[in-house]
């Protein structure tokens, strides 16, 4: 019983870290590129960006979920995007938003004199931006994207919304079969895994504080 | 004519006029130094001869090259003057924590030869060597500068006295060092002015000893120098010529034994007589002293 159970868990659990890989993967360059738009000289995409980003963090993760996954159909009797699909989108939109709010955070608490620093020794932006900020920044955020990170793995049950079968919604199903402890079971493998990114970011932040601020 | 001009500097933000109708003229080798109360311009003058702000109009003239005529863009300005204007040491010396000291140093100068490997391997091609024997000699000179800037950096560490510090990262190193550090970041780039912007306030006396030293020792090797500062014993110590400035002008100008004994305006009197007693107050012991 017990292995059958394990073997059960393990296949959504594989399906959970997909969704916690992919969401990361994307949401990570599409938050800066949000944080960037932010900066942007052209105030109706500053507007916007702002917008977008009080209405994700303004409404529930699962409720996202939903209206990426019904919304078009039942707004323009399009299609059903492939469930996946739909949780990958709303995922990384939302975790876009997170992170680009991080970066912001990141980038206004490197002090001005350090761009001006490297103005009057004559580099140009793009000098300036990789080769003094972006160590410092890297630095900056990574307490709180670890933080951010940690809280996807978990957000990731909210997947069993749409029925897809993540980990939580397996042990679910074993429970409604009237056999309670898998979903107990299940906090093994978040600890496990919650475990080996708090090290993965332990060992990133000794790498690179071998300077102070 | 003189080294630098400046020539009727006006600059204001939003409604406040930082500087008006300022000018000044220096000669190559000369330090002058700046004082006045703080929101004066003192600032601001060195951020516009150092394009870091627009001024409104005027003129910057450097050795006969017009740096600056009033509708110069910024960005126009540093593609064209290349590196070898302005030189500018911060107040919070802004050395880069991620890099050792001598990395600090040469960060610039090798970002600079990266841009120039490109003239290099064109140089070469005109000279009508083949492909890979432009990018060979490209390569080659390249390390040859690589080398050239790591020799000027050990020399002007030894020159502020920090050569046992050179593989030390900033934060290891006492303000004082830190800011020697920076004045030899700032000398790399070979700028024909200097400036310094208040370079001992955030220190202690003991540590702005230290930096004096070297500002004086930087004097002696004929570097032309701009200084700001609030310590009128770092003004009267190295300076030929001192500028007291008010409301954005100067308001008096002359070497520091003149004006530091027989000021002549009454704005100067006020704020010398308000620094001794700011002096004074601080430190009992030299209270006694009339």
């Amino acid at each position: 019983m017990f292995v059958t159970v394990t073997l059960n868990l393990l296949q959504g659990f594989g399906t959970t870290c997909l969704l916690f890989g992919v969401t990361l993967l994307f949401s990570v360059p599409l938050g800066a590129l949000i944080t960037w738009g932010c900066r942007a000289r052209f105030s109706v995409l500053r507007a916007a960006l702002r917008g977008l980003i009080w209405v994700i963090r303004g409404t529930p993760l699962m409720l996202q979920v939903l209206a990426v996954f019904y919304g078009p159909a039942l707004l323009f009797g399009w299609k059903v995007l492939p469930r996946m699909l739909a949780v990958e989108v709303a995922f990384v939109i939302n975790y876009a938003c997170y992170f680009a709010e991080i970066y912001r955070g990141g980038l206004d608490s490197i002090p001005r004199g350090q761009y001006e620093a490297g103005q009057v020794l004559g580099m140009n932006r793009r000098q300036i931006f990789f080769r003094v900020i972006l160590m410092q920044f890297v630095r900056r955020i990574l307490a709180p994207m670890s933080n951010e990170v940690i809280s996807l793995v978990k957000d990731t049950s909210l997947a069993r919304v749409i029925v897809v079968a993540e980990i939580l919604k397996n042990a679910q199903d074993w429970a409604a079969k009237g056999l309670i402890w898998p979903l107990f079971y299940t906090a093994v493998f978040y600890l496990v895994f919650v475990g080996i990114l708090t090290l993965l970011f332990r060992l990133a932040e000794k790498k690179l504080c071998y300077y102070k601020i | 004519m003189a080294y630098l001009e400046v020539e009727n500097l006006c600059k204001r933000f939003g409604r406040t006029e930082v500087l008006c109708d300022f000018s000044f003229c220096m000669e190559k080798g000369e330090v002058v130094s700046i004082i006045g109360g703080s929101g004066n311009g003192k600032t601001t003058l060195l951020r516009c001869l150092n394009a870091l702000e627009v001024p409104d109009s005027g003129r910057i003239v450097l050795d006969g090259k017009c740096l600056f005529d009033g509708k110069t863009p910024a960005a126009k300005r540093k593609k064209e003057e290349g590196e070898t204007s302005f030189g500018l040491v911060f107040q919070n010396f802004q050395l880069f924590p991620q890099y050792t000291v001598k990395g600090n140093l040469t960060l610039a100068p090798r970002l600079a030869l990266r841009q120039a490997k490109r003239r290099f391997f064109a140089d070469a091609r005109a000279e009508g060597k083949s492909f890979w024997g432009s990018m060979a000699e490209a390569r080659a000179r390249a390390e040859q500068e690589k080398a050239k800037i790591d020799g000027e950096a050990d020399r002007l560490l030894a020159q502020v006295g920090l050569s046992d510090k050179a593989d030390c990262y900033p934060f290891s190193l006492s303000g004082g060092q830190q800011q020697r550090a920076a004045i030899a970041r700032a000398l790399a780039k070979r700028p024909a002015v200097l400036c310094f912007d208040e370079p001992t306030s955030a220190l202690d006396p003991a540590l702005s000893g230290e930096v004096m030293r070297v500002i004086r020792l930087l004097k002696a090797d004929g570097l032309t120098m701009i200084v700001v500062t609030h310590e009128m014993s770092l003004a009267a110590a190295v300076s030929d010529r001192v500028f007291f400035m008010q409301g954005g002008r100067v308001e008096e100008e002359g070497p520091p034994e003149r004006l530091f004994s027989a000021p002549a305006s009454e704005a100067l009197k006020q704020f010398l007589s308000g620094a001794e007693s700011g002096l004074s107050s601080s430190s009992p012991a030299s209270s006694d002293q009339p």
